[in-house]
């Protein structure tokens, strides 16, 4: 398949400190490719240098087979990209902004209605277009930056934690949105919501050190890291009980234990369930589990030196 | 190029109510240095010729007031859209070159503090009851205009790499703010001790705000004063974009 990206011994670093080391791959055209990483794990970096934004100071980056230090020439139709962190005017309402965004992109003042609209719709900021976005909470303002950067309709969507306060309906909505593209655009992912991750991408890296520590999909993954059981226990009561049924239990690999507030890593959901079973029910506030905690996954990665 | 033109009209267009209020801060100002030195002079010296004071303060005013604006504004906007929010991202991510996004935000700047300019020099224009001819007046603000463009190109390196704004406030209130009147905004250089005044002669301001003054009054054209400035123009220019590119790209 033809690659969109292609990344040749990419290096970067500050100071005297790398941040990106030798990283060479490909991102196939019309995939979903998802990086996920700690903090600091060089996830921004990276994106920056995709989105052209910064420059690699050893290595080539080809876009579309383009060597992008040395063509720079329309990358505003092939690429949108969505920093980590605000893209707009505080001071200025969210659709003055996006005319502002129209322009930089060349829309025309014909062509905005038709393109913003679907897109203001879609991300339910009719009521809140025209207000300044100082007045708007984070999940809004993201929601802004999200329409500003799908607004230019490039070949490729560079996303840095696009999730970043966005509630649970618009979180669907984005992830309808991105999986309506696929085999169309190429997207490129860096988050660490876990769910969406695997909901949306064909593949996905592993940043660690400057360095990928995976390269592959779900189902490569699941086969080399058994993913344990995440249980969460809200309890009423001081939790002497509980203490008594966790310490005969068998199968528990983890007790995090917040006061009132339980957490039960087990092998696998039967696991935890069967612990609940054994508490009084009425001593039970909630009950919730995980079974694809990113921490999880990151800790099993990165202690396995052989992985 | 309609999209590099792109990058001032919104810069000017959607900014239009700031803009607005910056002006109204300028006639403030204007008004308040005409009562604070034109008046004011009058009383502490009663035998000044008012003829001299205006021909001498009016540059003068309209000189100070464009340095300190020049810098002022400029590193103040260029620190908002670097480092408060988002906003060269929200340009650069649309495919600007780096140079391109240079050049439009030192022309928009240019273009933000020519109005403060012309609105500046009418009002005072206006308080003074006129005196100056037409042309040399057009010609005072050229000269202006290329006078102040090497300070854009500062305020935009001091834009991007002071974090702290008050260590920006501080820099203007504590060097340009007293540098600018030092070099003759007010009164003549030739005042302090010569080697003093030799030194201040070459300084940047001083060759603003004389050069200005020698344009408007005597309607001298000063070609080493000129040549100074625009050689401090390109080379600030050229400079500048390489040391904003270094930060902004690596």
């Amino acid at each position: 398949m033809e690659a969109s990206i292609a990344l040749k011994n990419v290096s970067k670093h500050f100071k005297k400190k790398y941040v990106l080391s030798n990283l060479t791959f490909g991102i196939e055209k019309g995939s979903t490719f998802a990086i996920i990483g700690r903090n600091g794990a060089g996830k921004s970096t990276f994106l920056r240098i995709l989105s052209t934004l910064l420059k690699a100071d050893e290595g080539i980056l080809y876009i579309n087979g383009n060597d992008m230090s040395k063509s720079l020439k329309d990358v505003n139709k092939v690429i949108g990209y969505l920093p980590d962190h605000d893209i707009h005017d505080p001071w200025l309402t969210g659709l003055e902004n996006l005319k502002i965004r129209a322009n930089y992109l060349g829309i025309s003042e014909s062509e905005f209605d038709s393109i913003t609209k679907p897109l203001i719709e879609e991300f339910e900021m009719e009521d809140s277009i025209n207000n300044y976005p100082v007045t708007y909470s984070r999940g809004i303002k993201r929601r802004l930056d999200i329409i500003q950067t799908l607004m230019g309709d490039s070949e490729i969507i560079i996303l840095d934690e696009p999730l970043l306060g966005l509630d649970y309906s618009i979180r669907t909505v984005l992830c309808k949105y991105l999986l309506r593209q696929k085999g169309k655009k190429t997207v490129v992912i860096a988050s660490n919501e876990f769910t969406e991750i695997q909901t949306m991408a064909d593949r996905w890296i592993v940043l660690h050190d400057g360095g990928i520590r995976f390269d592959g999909t779900l189902e490569k993954m699941l086969t080399h890291v058994k993913m344990p059981f995440i249980g969460n226990l809200e309890i009423k009561k001081d939790g002497e009980e509980l203490d008594n049924i966790l310490a005969n239990a068998k199968n528990i690999k983890e007790v995090r234990d917040f006061g009132n507030f339980v957490q039960i890593v087990t092998n696998d959901f039967e696991d935890f369930y069967k612990i609940t079973r054994k508490i009084k029910e009425e001593n039970i506030t909630s009950i919730s589990g995980n079974s694809s905690n990113i921490e999880e996954f990151l800790n099993l990665l990165l202690s396995d030196e052989g992985f | 190029m309609d999209r590099f033109w792109s990058i001032i009209i919104t810069s000017i267009k959607f900014r239009m109510r700031k803009i607005i209020v910056e002006l109204l801060f300028n006639i403030i100002f204007t008004i308040l240095m005409w009562l604070g030195i034109f008046l004011s002079l009058d009383k502490i010296f009663p035998n000044t010729n008012f003829i001299q004071a205006r021909n001498f303060l009016f540059p003068g005013i309209i000189a100070f007031y464009s340095i300190m604006i020049s810098f002022a504004l400029t590193s103040v906007h260029i620190r908002k859209i670097t480092q408060l929010t988002g906003l060269m991202d929200q340009c650069r991510s649309t495919g600007f070159a780096l140079w391109q996004i240079y050049l439009a935000k030192s022309t928009s700047m240019i273009i933000r503090i020519m109005i403060h300019i012309i609105i500046s020099s009418i009002v005072l224009l206006i308080l003074v009851g006129g005196g100056f001819s037409i042309l040399y007046i057009l010609l005072f603000w050229i000269y202006l205009g290329f006078g102040i463009f090497f300070l854009i190109q500062i305020g935009f390196v001091a834009g991007i790499y002071i974090a702290d704004q008050e260590i920006c406030l501080l820099l203007i209130l504590s060097l340009i703010l007293p540098l600018t009147i030092v070099s003759g905004s007010f009164f003549s250089i030739d005042f302090f001790h010569p080697v003093i005044t030799k030194i201040l002669y070459y300084f940047p301001t001083t060759v603003i705000i004389s050069g200005a003054r020698n344009l408007l009054v005597n309607h001298s054209f000063d070609l080493f004063h000129s040549l100074y400035i625009l050689g401090l123009d390109i080379t600030c220019y050229f400079l500048c974009y390489w040391v904003v590119k270094r930060k902004l790209l690596q």
